[in-house]
């Protein structure tokens, strides 16, 4: 076995979430970490000509990115995450995660570093990245302070977006809450391509995960009990903090998302008293569409704004 | 005026297959309450659950929402949907959203709610469904129930591995719809164990022509659509007639009863070490198991966007090439025509035919 000096993290899926957190407990432990470039087409390319069709937008991205990263590295990261909770699982891509990729990738024999924890198991967070610090042959001391280090800084990394977003929601431009999973709001091919072209617009975004994450999930058990996705938990619990601060709200969904499938149609019944855009993103080559549907939606909030459709005292 | 002539409570599930007939038995005989067994699923089913259903929800989503608004219209008053590990487990508040905007009036329970709960919690909705509940009664209803599910599958094994080599056309087919129609009206223990014994005896009857070595596929895939026959377009019924024998071990029985994922992975450690989802386990060693045992092909059977039978394929392309095994990938949306379905199926039995004869 070789020994491991550089990890590779795809920068896909749960990287937009917990990256800092992974990099910073690997860095601390003293491993140098590869990080795969911002998305773009070619990855895709590259990560959908190995994926089942139907499989997801992101997770086609996913491949792209471990593709990139084959070669580049000791062993790439990939997480088996099923949740802490019952009530707070991942979809169940994740708990495949590590064997599915495995075997797509079995002729390049790529070797996969791995942590699993499910939620029936009634693990903690802290004892999953022991057991991470303890495969990578590390003292269970010094897992300890690097993990407790890495947590603060992602904390640290959060606050300071949540701070930004703040001081954004104060300004007087139209305000857009971009609603869906990290991974598909802040992809630069996915949603960074929708923050491009509303800020042409000249409109400030807003998104659903900069905002106080435990917050946010409990506020979410005010609307649902039997929600079972922690990241749905934390869109729909942010979503209905922010929504009065905003003008719009784009729920903001990856064909053909599982739990968004499910979540959006809900969430689309509850939202009766602002705008919401549905927007499904699929591996389209142009973004002609998408940014038709949008202008017409800030177009409609401008008017509304200005008096508009006379609704206002309904 | 509608005249009651008793006061139980009609209490609806979601159609999966003929285990309507069972859920029936423990809700009527053990819980004492009534059943509102629906007629067996129409296109304006998948029809009127579609037009309710959010466009990319699974099938099975939209097929029990197309059986729980039929179960309304039929004067259901309490509606029951189950949850589960995957998407399933948010179906029932989904449902109950939709119905509710619909304007329907009913009771709505979704057991998502009491997955995780207490025993004590059960009981409370028990007694709350039946306030006369008598305890005891419904262990023992609860018990020849899961009981009638598990001879129903038996005999169902049975029929889709032998009736395509019956000498008499549709005898098999005769004896399994009478055994059917006698655990849809069971009403005790002896009723559901004579007809069980019946109908063992009628296939024993039936005179047998089968080939030394007969083309045999294995079933494979999503829990809902691969049991329930009418979101699969009678899939095994269409193999019947091509003349394959046809096996499947997902179902009820095996899922719940017998085999436990943890005892079962060990056996798929080629190519997976951990829990991949809900039904992925019992998909993939099921593959191997027929693949090993030489089969001659495999059908892998999912609705549309179900993410845990996707995560499976991958699986089973290294399985398919380890074992020279073909696998025909099927997934199922609410389709208005099986035309497609049928030139794929004959396309594919035709194929593993002709493979059998030339390579020997």
């Amino acid at each position: 076995m070789r020994e491991i000096r550089t990890i590779g993290i795809p920068r896909g899926l749960m990287a937009y979430r917990d990256g800092v957190l992974w990099k910073e407990f690997f860095e601390r432990l003293g491993f140098v970490c590869a990080v795969s470039p911002k998305s773009d087409r070619e990855l895709l390319g590259k990560g959908t000509a190995c994926a089942v069709d139907e499989t997801c937008l992101p997770f086609k991205m996913y491949l792209g990115h471990v593709i990139w990263l084959i070669g580049k590295c000791d062993v790439i990261f990939i997480p088996r995450m099923g949740g802490y909770d019952t009530r707070e699982k991942m979809c169940t891509r994740y708990e495949a995660l590590p064997d599915l990729v495995r075997n797509i990738f079995r002729d390049e024999q790529i070797r996969v570093l791995t942590v699993s924890y499910d939620w029936y198991t009634k693990t903690t967070e802290e004892k999953v990245y022991l057991e991470l610090g303890a495969l990578l042959g590390k003292s269970k001391k010094e897992t300890k302070k690097a993990y407790g280090h890495a947590r603060k800084r992602q904390e640290a990394w959060l606050k300071v977006k949540e701070r930004e977003q703040d001081h954004a929601l104060e300004g007087g431009k139209i305000k857009v809450l971009l609603a869906g999973h990290p991974y598909v709001l802040h992809d630069a091919y996915m949603g960074g391509e929708l923050a491009r072209i509303l800020r042409k617009m000249d409109v400030e975004v807003i998104y659903t995960d900069y905002a106080d994450r435990e917050g946010a999930l409990r506020k979410s058990y005010d609307l649902s009990r039997v929600m079972p996705w922690l990241i749905n938990r934390e869109i729909t619990g942010a979503l209905f903090m922010l929504r009065r601060k905003v003008d719009g709200i784009i729920l903001v969904s990856a064909y053909p998302c599982g739990p968004d499938a499910l979540v959006n149609d809900m969430l689309v019944r509850k939202l009766k008293d602002i705008p919401v855009l549905s927007l499904t993103l699929d591996a389209q080559s142009g973004t002609a569409g998408v940014e038709t549907r949008m202008e017409s939606f800030i177009d409609i909030i401008r008017y509304q704004k200005a008096g508009g459709y006379g609704n206002k005292d309904r | 005026m509608e005249i009651r002539i008793d006061n139980r409570r009609k209490i609806a599930f979601p159609r999966i297959s003929h285990y309507g007939y069972a859920i029936k038995y423990i809700v009527e005989q053990g819980l004492g309450a009534e059943y509102v067994l629906l007629p067996p699923a129409t296109k304006k089913t998948a029809e009127l659950g579609s037009k309710y259903s959010p466009d990319y929800a699974c099938a099975p989503f939209k097929h029990s929402l197309g059986s729980l608004i039929e179960a309304l219209e039929a004067g259901a008053e309490v509606l029951v949907e189950t949850g589960g590990l995957c998407r399933l487990d948010y179906y029932g508040a989904l449902q109950k959203e939709i119905i509710r905007e619909l304007g329907y009036k009913c009771e709505f329970i979704n057991l998502a709610e009491y997955m995780s709960g207490k025993k004590k919690e059960w009981l409370k909705l028990a007694r709350h469904l039946s306030p006369k509940l008598k305890p005891a009664r419904f262990t023992t209803g609860a018990y020849e129930g899961v009981k009638m599910a598990e001879y129903m599958d038996e005999i169902e094994a049975v029929y889709y591995q032998n009736a395509a080599f019956e000498t008499e056309k549709g005898s098999y087919r005769k004896a399994y719809r009478k055994f059917l129609l006698k655990m849809q009206t069971a009403e005790d223990w002896q009723e559901i164990r004579a007809g069980y014994q019946e109908v063992k005896q009628a296939f024993d009857g039936i005179g047998m022509r089968k080939p030394e070595r007969p083309v045999r596929i294995g079933v494979v895939g999503e829990y809902f659509t691969i049991m329930d026959e009418h979101s699969n377009q009678f899939l095994q019924e269409k193999l019947v007639r091509l003349g394959a024998s046809v096996h499947r071990f997902l179902n009820v029985t095996n899922c719940h009863f017998r085999a436990k994922e943890p005892t079962l992975r060990p056996r798929i450690k080629a190519y997976a070490d951990y829990n991949m989802g809900p039904t992925t386990t019992w998909t993939v060693n099921a593959a191997l198991d027929y693949a090993k045992q030489g089969f001659d092909g495999i059908i892998h059977v999912k609705s549309f966007g179900c993410t845990p039978e996707m995560d499976a394929i991958p699986l089973l392309q290294n399985i398919s090439r380890d074992y020279r095994i073909p696998v025909l990938y099927l997934s199922y949306d609410t389709q208005e025509s099986d035309t497609g379905l049928d030139t794929r199926l004959e396309a594919f039995y035709d194929m593993l035919e002709r493979k059998k004869k030339v390579m020997r």
